[in-house]
């Protein structure tokens, strides 16, 4: 829900535009299942709610075995034999997991990481092969995939601008400016170096005081995002605001990367300022840039930021 | 226990001037090949690696009680320890790891982890290449052709197990055997009271040819009501290798003749099964008095061999074959 849409105009102003460097990643290969552990492994799934069972493991007198979640749901009756259940502990069983070890579930996705069945999850919940979320704030959209897909995704179900380059220049006009309360966000994807990097833009407040912020995400793993360095430059009548910094993964959430006021964070009143006339109107025009970390940029003269708050 | 000691002449290539003609003359051919690819001392390095899911899972098969491995149905206790179903008999309802009551409770679980487990044959150190499920592990092994072997000395329950070459030196220094060398033999057996057949007794020869270890028994023992004699060879090594080799027994006298043509029984056949299978020179009693002469007092046999193998082409040349009068 939008009101008053932000218009986000690029101009070709003064700004030098780099040419972009294309590199691609491929990662292949898939991990042969162990057989003996594959049917152990299913032993390991609670015939319930067939999640992965981690102790303690229940059982009945006949051997059925439980998870501990399910457990507390069936009232002392076995779901498998209809027996009563008791408070029977099948130790065996968490032993044989102690010595099992699994591929990863993102296998197919190219990891070749064999786990002790005791790490596997938290293996996988930080897994550099797991999929992507969706990178758009707001909406509570449950997309994932690799990156190739998520851009489309973005461009045809979330209707995100797509442009190519290492340079920008937006403009972001709200005509009432009052309403920082409601959060808006505003998303632009630019492809640079051969990567896809999130623009993000919003409103909220921070304490009590309502603010503007604008940061970089990198569509990929936090090793990677490391390469490169960004700049966001926000200014006007005789001020300018400028953040440096990396841009962070897509791992981390919107959320986070906002909460941790990592990017350029712009008070009302100098966002005020910054748009001039009588303070009716939020006009603000926020350039940047994307350089990768091992380049030399010798270009252009540096003008020390004079932040006044 | 010898009762009136069996006396054993061994006399190689001995001809005694009676009046039966002995038509063949003996080969003293004493080949020696000396194949030394004896399979119990080849071990292969090819035991493939263990998963260490596949050793630590064993061990959790391993009954804490008697610590053999525990086949179904495997007993827990609600505490979750288990215990294998003898032992399980034994223990009166009390888990012996954490005292708790035992009930009735089965470890299914364990059960079917076993079901996926494979694992190698206890003879990987001898040599045996192979891995099987769990649940065929314990046949496989009583068949496995790696396994030990055991003495072959009948009579006293002599429990030693051991490859080829240990069970030879076993045999001729515990056991105090008589070793030979040649693929040829003349042996007398002589006992002064012939009407003890009840009291089975044993005689063994080892014969060393063709590089290999064969046994020679004879002994006495009743053929359902009949009192008999019985000589036969067992080859010491594996029953495919035992078909490569024919054996020939012959006893007579006065006119009489008794001859047994064989392959000779792996050693991995007990002594008693080979006997009780009659493969082998069978003498009834009477005949065999018979052959001895005199007066019918006294047990004196002669029994003459000859190991071949069958690829060679033996051209027997000499002699008319007397038929067999039983």
């Amino acid at each position: 829900m939008e009101t008053d849409s932000i218009d986000s105009v690029i101009d070709d102003d003064e700004i030098h535009q780099k040419h972009q460097f294309s590199s691609t990643k491929s990662q292949g290969g898939a991990t042969v299942v162990i057989s003996p552990a594959t049917s152990v492994y299913e032993l390991l799934e609670c015939p319930v709610c067939t999640n992965s069972m981690y102790p303690p493991i229940h059982q009945c007198h006949n051997g059925h075995t439980l998870c501990s979640t399910c457990k507390s749901r069936v009232h002392n009756r076995c779901p498998t034999c209809r027996q009563e259940l008791g408070d029977i502990r099948c130790l065996a069983l968490e032993k044989v997991a102690e010595s099992l070890e699994l591929p990863c579930k993102y296998y197919n996705l190219g990891c070749l990481g064999i786990f002790p069945y005791y790490s596997k999850l938290k293996h996988e919940s930080q897994c550099n092969f797991r999929p992507y979320s969706c990178p758009y704030a707001g909406s509570e959209c449950a997309a994932v995939g690799d990156i190739t897909f998520l851009v489309a995704h973005l461009r045809d179900d979330h209707k995100v601008d797509m442009h190519t380059g290492c340079t920008f220049n937006h403009r972001y006009v709200k005509s009432n400016p009052r309403e920082v309360e409601n959060a808006t966000w505003m998303l632009t994807v630019f492809q640079c170096f051969g990567q896809y990097f999130c623009l993000h833009f919003e409103a909220f407040q921070l304490g009590m005081a309502p603010v503007y912020m604008a940061f970089l995400r990198f569509m990929g793993d936090e090793d990677d995002a490391r390469n490169y360095t960004y700049s966001l430059e926000v200014g006007g009548s005789g001020r300018k605001q400028t953040w440096e910094g990396t841009p962070r993964s897509v791992r981390d959430s919107h959320r986070k990367v906002r909460d941790s006021h990592d990017g350029l964070i712009i008070q009302r009143n100098m966002a005020l300022f910054f748009s001039g006339g009588d303070k009716k109107e939020l006009k603000l025009r926020v350039t940047g840039r994307i350089w990768k970390e091992q380049q030399n940029p010798d270009s252009g003269v540096c003008i020390t930021s004079m932040c006044s708050s």
